[in-house]
């Protein structure tokens, strides 16, 4: 009776549980680390690496000397058609790219949710905000998507510049054209959870709908959020990179990989590094950003965790 | 099966119209005016006369029933007359290109068939690719070959076509000089070797896009492949004696195309919009690289209808989609 020492194991949240589960998948481990290093080169190597990524030699000889340079010490990317540096460019544009990417998922799981949130737990409007989902999900997203690019471009460039304009259209346009996949997971389980007992009981003690929506659905559908939220940032990527290549993306001198990519296909037969270095990445990155979807999809099924 | 089949197209008919609504509006509500490359030395009132007879100066309701009326009603007509040597239009007015001043049909008449000659082959060998990978990786779970599948799959669909696009044209096209860099819509194929040109041609481009295909059909073959698996019906064909080829070849694979059926035909849609990409890289002169070219020169008739015959064929292959799962899942049916 004196030393009855149990070993407690230590409480794990369901956090940890996903982490753990996560950490199983091999592909997505590997994605992991490759997204970070890309996106740690991208935020933190401008600090390191200072050429200014739209510098132009402003006397014509010295720039003439400059352009199309292979890679060197002082240039490990080479430089383009103007003599500017290829991997000050590289990282610029990752920023942006990855901006766009984020901010457009953002968008797009905002929509998304709030559409799938109402549709799934007031019966009144479900009718009504499925039609529209299934309006959109009917839609030439594509085409459409460069009919807005080139519409809108000029007068919102007019009114905000042409950074900051091209960028919140580009973010808005592809959130508004893909928050429907979102939209229709989330009411799917937010039509499961209603009538689950917490909800219920919820209600039965005269909980208001905007908190029962706050406090218990919404935490409740985070896992496929997440999910819809990850792929979500991939899809956006790949959408403002075809924009950037059809020649309705951002102006020169604001990058992002795709841009980058465009730049370099007129010269793609004598440098072709310089399509082929956006490309990479751009490719790792939606290839690394698919791959943690897949793995977060699997940690975040308990079917699949206990395994 | 009727009542199902007639419901569905009822369905679709608002849909339609509702598009079309979303479309003229978004293309007719911007800014820009339909004389933007019209010199400024031209007077005033000779652009007044000039919007008049492109009939732009009307209220946005005019046009766009207008429009529906040629779309709709005009154009099926002056087919029918095309076909058949009869005279129904009667000279009727038609949706004309702001840019060419030719009928807008026509010229999709003339380009859509090149973007079907692609997508058409790059879609078939996309699913002809992408069946036996996906069932084979769903019958060998967690094997190297289902493995390397997820991985080629997910590179399939994470790498750009305007990237793999050009890659494959600076290897086989540059490098090699095997097959050519631009697509010749000119060529007709009457002899052995023209028929070896357009095959050398179609090559790069039904490549792109058949890798891209068959990435995601073969995803969803293989999972619902393996959800057929694990059924209990599986074991009791096993349990008769019966061969794993028949099990798997015809007990499982009759079931689990039903819902990759849906995915083929839901997915066509997306290739023509991968397709507008592809026409760009290898500069084919299809309906994609119609619509990018008359959204570079504001000529808003034809962006309006090539964008709406995109969505008539989203609408359509929706349709398709769901009438192929009313038939092949009598259960679905009674809804």
């Amino acid at each position: 009776m004196t030393d009855t020492s149990i070993k407690i194991e230590k409480v794990r949240g369901p956090w940890a549980d996903v982490w753990a589960q996560f950490r199983k998948h091999k592909g997505a481990m590997a994605a992991l680390v490759m997204l970070g290093a890309l996106a740690v080169v991208c935020l933190l190597g401008p600090f390191v690496w200072r050429i200014d990524p739209n510098f132009i030699e402003s006397d014509t000889v010295k720039m003439f000397k400059m352009r199309n340079q292979g890679p060197s010490f002082a240039h490990p990317l080479g430089t383009d058609q103007l003599g500017r540096d290829m991997l000050a460019r590289m990282m610029f544009g990752g920023r942006i790219s990855l901006a766009v990417g984020m901010v457009a998922m953002l968008v797009a799981i905002f929509i998304g949710t709030t559409v799938g949130v109402l549709a799934g737990y007031f019966r009144r409007i479900d009718g009504l905000l499925m039609r529209l989902t299934d309006l959109f999900l009917a839609l030439p997203l594509l085409p459409l998507l460069l009919v807005m690019i080139f519409l809108f471009r000029d007068p919102i460039s007019g009114v905000l510049g042409p950074r900051l304009g091209t960028f919140l259209l580009i973010v808005m346009a592809i959130g508004l054209t893909s928050w429907m996949q979102a939209a229709r997971v989330v009411r799917g389980e937010v039509l499961a959870l209603k009538e689950r007992e917490f909800v219920l009981a919820a209600r039965s003690i005269g909980t208001p709908s905007r908190r029962i929506i706050t406090r218990h659905i919404l935490p409740n559908v985070l896992s496929p959020v997440l999910v819809a939220a990850t792929l979500g940032i991939a899809a956006a990527i790949i959408t403002e990179s075809v924009l950037s290549f059809l020649g309705l993306g951002f102006p020169p001198d604001f990058p992002t990989w795709g841009r980058l990519l465009y730049d370099g296909i007129a010269e793609i037969r004598t440098y072709p590094e310089r399509v082929v270095w956006p490309g990479l990445a751009i490719s790792l990155t939606v290839l690394s950003v698919n791959y943690i979807g897949d793995g977060l999809r699997d940690a975040l099924d308990p079917r699949i965790r206990g395994r | 099966m009727l009542t199902f089949t007639l419901r569905r197209l009822l369905t679709a008919i608002p849909t339609l119209l509702l598009i079309s609504l979303v479309i003229f509006l978004l293309v007719d509500l911007a800014p820009g005016s339909p004389l933007s490359d019209v010199p400024l030395t031209v007077p005033p009132e000779v652009r007044q006369k000039m919007l008049e007879a492109m009939g732009a100066d009307q209220p946005v309701l005019v046009r766009y029933l207008l429009w529906l009326k040629q779309f709709f009603w005009i154009e099926p007509l002056y087919g029918i007359d095309a076909i058949l040597g009869t005279d129904f239009a009667q000279g009727a007015q038609r949706i004309i290109s702001w840019q060419s001043k030719m009928p807008v049909m026509d010229t999709i008449g003339e380009r859509l068939p090149q973007t079907l000659t692609v997508v058409g082959t790059a879609y078939l060998i996309g699913v002809l690719i992408a069946l036996p990978i996906g069932i084979y990786s769903a019958y060998r779970q967690y094997s190297w070959f289902d493995q390397a599948g997820t991985f080629f799959a997910m590179a399939g669909f994470s790498v750009p076509t305007f990237f793999t696009g050009n890659i494959l044209i600076l290897i086989f096209a540059v490098n090699l000089g095997w097959f050519p860099t631009i697509y010749d819509t000119n060529l007709e194929v009457v002899d052995w070797a023209s028929f070896k040109e357009m095959l050398a041609q179609m090559a790069l481009p039904v490549m792109v896009l058949a890798l891209f295909n068959a990435a995601e059909i073969s995803r969803y073959t293989r999972s619902s492949v393996l959800e057929n698996l694990g059924q209990d019906y599986v074991r009791t064909a096993r349990a008769k004696g019966m061969g794993e080829g028949k099990v798997v070849l015809k007990h499982v694979l009759r079931n689990s195309l039903i819902p990759v059926v849906t995915v083929i035909a839901l997915g066509l849609p997306t290739v023509f919009g991968g397709a507008i990409v592809t026409e760009q890289i290898f500069k084919i002169n299809g309906i994609g690289a119609m619509l990018i070219g008359a959204i570079n020169v504001s000529d808003l008739p034809t962006v309006q209808t090539v964008t709406f015959i995109f969505a008539v064929l989203i609408v359509m292959f929706n349709l398709i989609a769901d009438i192929l799962y009313g038939i092949l899942d009598p259960r679905i049916r009674y809804d």
